[in-house]
């Protein structure tokens, strides 16, 4: 056997496919800032206010953006500070994210103004913060969210009708397994036992979104029906042609 | 199998032939050749998608060496695209089962502050050659040309000679 295939995807798709987990992917560049839960918003209270009192300029978030050069020693901000604080404050294009996973839920916030955007994501008790371009923002929000090339084989016949109740796909995010669906093909049951994750990616105040449920690198678009979510399998390239779309209607109504 | 089955944008009277030593290359009327060596041809928009954007799409045909087999090539190609510095990620690798190409791979990489977008079309080996044809945009002008690397590739009959 050649040692490039990936044999189950070559079965199944019935053409020589090549393994695409045999070259390391890079990681996503280290966060400008990372600091603790709420700093942002500590930015926000904290800049140019001069003597604020000792319990607000000691809390972590105020020690970290001290620390961290955005903040002086009496609460005035950097000139990267008020640069962040800036775009927040006129961003007239936002983006929001949210992926879970069997370690939580994580949060992806931009706030773009012109060609430069603010982005911050919150894990746990942590909380990263750059200033990029906006492409870059949302070229790093593809490789976030898990968007990445899979062979997207479906078993023969398979409608993708079937309705997977909500419960069971927190289950299975959360890495309690749970039994594939009775009738499930074999690609599919495979399939189903790589590890969750779902990525939602909409615009704030919009109804519009991208909702993802991923079993490995298999991207599903999740459609909510009457009891659960059907979950399409959706090739990488179409979610990632997708996005734009969204991007494009979402700010053209709003 | 989930197919490649991407609308083509552009009528067929918008199109010009650009002769290469690789055959025919199909071109939007409105893209010029680029006078860059190293490749079989380069093409770009005469006028750039977007005035403002870093970076001026282009469309670079190019014959390489084949490591055997398009399995082979298409994890060359992956890797290659992976290895980018400062940072890059591949998006998607799709069978693309028309003309002298086998594979399209999308990938994102950054460059200086630019997000570049690449549709990147690996073709079939033939006397240990192949065809490569690497469509690049700035990720804000990439949405609207998509269908238009495409298209290049499925229109243009190219062909290598052994």
């Amino acid at each position: 056997m050649n040692d490039l295939l990936d044999p189950f995807a070559t079965e199944y798709a019935g053409q020589p496919l090549e393994r695409l987990d045999l070259s390391p992917t890079r990681p996503l560049p280290e966060p400008t800032y990372t600091l603790p839960s709420g700093a942002l918003q500590a930015l926000f209270d904290l800049r140019g206010r001069g003597l604020v009192s000792a319990a607000k300029r000691t809390t972590p978030a105020a020690t970290a953006l001290r620390a961290a050069g955005l903040l002086g020693r009496f609460g005035g901000a950097s000139e990267t500070a008020t640069t962040i604080t800036g775009i927040v404050e006129r961003a007239g294009r936002t983006l929001a994210a949210e992926r879970v996973t069997r370690s939580g839920t994580t949060t992806w916030s931009c706030w773009a103004s012109g060609p430069d955007a603010v982005v911050r994501t919150a894990h746990d008790d942590t909380e990263t913060i750059d200033l990029v371009p906006f492409t870059s923002a949302v070229g790093r929000l593809v490789a976030w969210s898990g968007i990445e090339p899979f062979w997207p084989v479906a078993d023969p016949d398979d409608d993708e009708s079937r309705v997977i109740p909500d419960d069971v796909v927190d289950a299975m995010v959360s890495g309690h397994q749970v039994d594939p669906p009775a009738g499930a093909g074999p690609v599919l049951a495979a399939r189903w036992q790589e590890p969750w994750s779902t990525v939602s990616i909409a615009v704030p105040g919009s109804d519009d979104g991208l909702p993802l449920v991923f079993m490995g690198a298999a991207s599903h678009l999740r459609i909510r029906v009457e009891g659960g979510s059907r979950l399409q399998l959706v090739p990488s390239y179409w979610v990632f042609e997708a996005l734009p779309q969204l991007l494009e209607r979402s700010w053209s109504t709003t | 199998m989930t197919g490649a089955d991407h609308d083509e944008h552009t009528t067929t009277a918008d199109w010009r032939t650009r002769a290469t030593a690789a055959g025919s290359l199909s071109v939007p009327s409105g893209w010029i050749d680029d006078d860059r060596t190293g490749a079989v041809a380069v093409v770009r928009p005469e006028t750039p998608v977007n005035p403002n954007g870093a970076f001026h799409e282009n469309a670079v045909l190019s014959v390489v060496d084949s490591a055997g087999d398009i399995v082979a090539d298409s994890s060359n190609a992956i890797a290659e695209a992976r290895a980018m510095v400062p940072w890059s990620h591949v998006v998607s690798v799709t069978p693309w089962p028309q003309g002298p190409f086998n594979r399209r791979m999308q990938f994102l990489y950054e460059y200086e502050g630019v997000t570049v977008a690449v549709t990147k079309f690996t073709g079939t080996t033939t006397g240990g050659k192949r065809l490569d044809l690497t469509c690049s945009a700035g990720l804000d002008a990439y949405p609207s040309l998509v269908g238009t690397f495409d298209s290049i590739a499925a229109r243009s009959t190219l062909e290598l000679l052994s």
